[in-house]
């Protein structure tokens, strides 16, 4: 396939912004995997995938369509830069997992993709220092993509407007402190849809407002088990649901703060919806 | 709904210790939520049939008899849904 023009420059006079459409990645070899320890495994699943890699110490591996194991002449930290069609990385806890540092760019990851059920599972080391706009708009399933991902201090505000489960998907990340407010808007049904999707991210705090006000799901059992939300948070969380209108759910949280008036007030009209709810108190 | 408008709220709160429990629609055919409360919770359900348990394993018998499964993964669940 042969790396195309990666670099794409905006602005008038060449001083704009320069975005790079490349899915961009720091790994550390030699921390434990499958590979060995001047190796790093890229994990794929499934079709979709026509991509080349250039890497930091200057190979170019081109025509991928799988799984791509890369060779450094050492062992130590190293960045890929990849272009083409990625549509998912699958480390579904294992493979090279703990040898991923860090996302520096989201670029072409996930474009056309529907699924990214477990890409990032367990990929404890994981940061995202990426600050592009990643456009997850095709995908459906969130299911566990970031779920025990307990070095991420922070998710990224990316499209999730077709987004239908997210079920575990930011279980124990368990320094993230905020979250954006991402669009859950075509979330609806009984499977799972939210289930446990918070859960044991116990330093997060802040929740913003409205997030539940358009989805139509009755599952956010153990959404909000062992976090550390404030009252102002937990009362966003409720007056949402209610907004929502959805009857006969179940949600709990535990850890932070209690309620106040306002969520105790919304609680009541999603008992009388039919919810069960279990909050700290 | 409009028949939930006559039950009696479920209310308990600051648990002794972590209680298991289980509601239970008017038919006790159904169950309709579970879980847990610990000390610094409090849990209210519109459904008057409720089973509390100290012992997480009856906890889950039941619940498994009854279909559900209660472990704390439920991986190969949500992942056969997924594949469907």
């Amino acid at each position: 396939m042969g790396i195309g023009i990666p670099m794409v420059q905006l602005g008038l006079g060449g001083g704009g912004a320069v975005i790079d459409d490349r899915f961009i990645i720091s790994v550390k070899t030699d921390n434990a995997g499958t590979s060995a320890n001047n190796q790093f495994t890229l994990p794929t699943t499934g079709g979709g995938y026509n991509y080349d890699i250039e890497t930091s110490d200057g190979q170019t591996i081109t025509g991928n369509t799988g799984n791509a194991t890369i060779t450094f002449p050492s062992a130590g930290e190293y960045q890929l830069k990849i272009s083409g069609s990625f549509p998912r990385c699958y480390f579904n806890s294992g493979g090279d997992r703990l040898k991923l540092l860090s996302i520096d760019n989201f670029g072409i990851y996930a474009l056309g993709s529907t699924n990214q059920f477990d890409a990032f599972q367990d990929c404890s080391n994981l940061v995202i220092t990426a600050s592009d706009v990643a456009d997850f708009s095709t995908v459906t399933e969130f299911t566990g993509f970031v779920r025990n991902c307990p070095s991420l201090t922070s998710f990224p505000l990316i499209d999730t407007s077709n987004g239908t489960r997210f079920a575990q998907t930011w279980r124990n990340c368990s320094l993230l402190t905020s979250f954006p407010a991402l669009d859950f808007s075509s979330v609806s049904g009984n499977n799972f849809e939210f289930f446990r999707a918070w859960q044991d991210c116990s330093s997060l705090t802040d929740f913003p407002a409205n997030m539940f006000d358009a989805v139509n799901t009755p599952n956010f059992t153990s959404a909000f088990q062992n976090t550390n939300l404030t009252t102002q948070s937990i009362d966003n969380i409720l007056v949402s649901l209610d907004t929502s209108g959805t009857i006969n759910g179940v949600i709990s949280q535990s850890g932070g703060q209690a309620p106040s008036a306002t969520g105790l007030s919304a609680k009541d009209n999603l008992v009388a919806k039919g919810w069960t709810v279990t909050y700290t108190a | 709904m409009s028949g939930l408008k006559n039950l009696q709220n479920t209310n308990i709160c600051y648990p002794e210790q972590e209680t298991w429990f289980i509601c239970w629609d008017d038919t006790r055919e159904n169950i309709m939520a579970y879980g847990s409360i610990i000390p610094t919770q409090c849990m209210e359900t519109p459904w008057t049939q409720v089973d509390y348990y100290d012992d997480e394993a009856e906890w889950a018998a039941i619940l498994l008899e009854n279909g559900i499964d209660p472990s704390p993964e439920m991986d190969e669940a949500i992942k056969a849904i997924i594949e469907e």
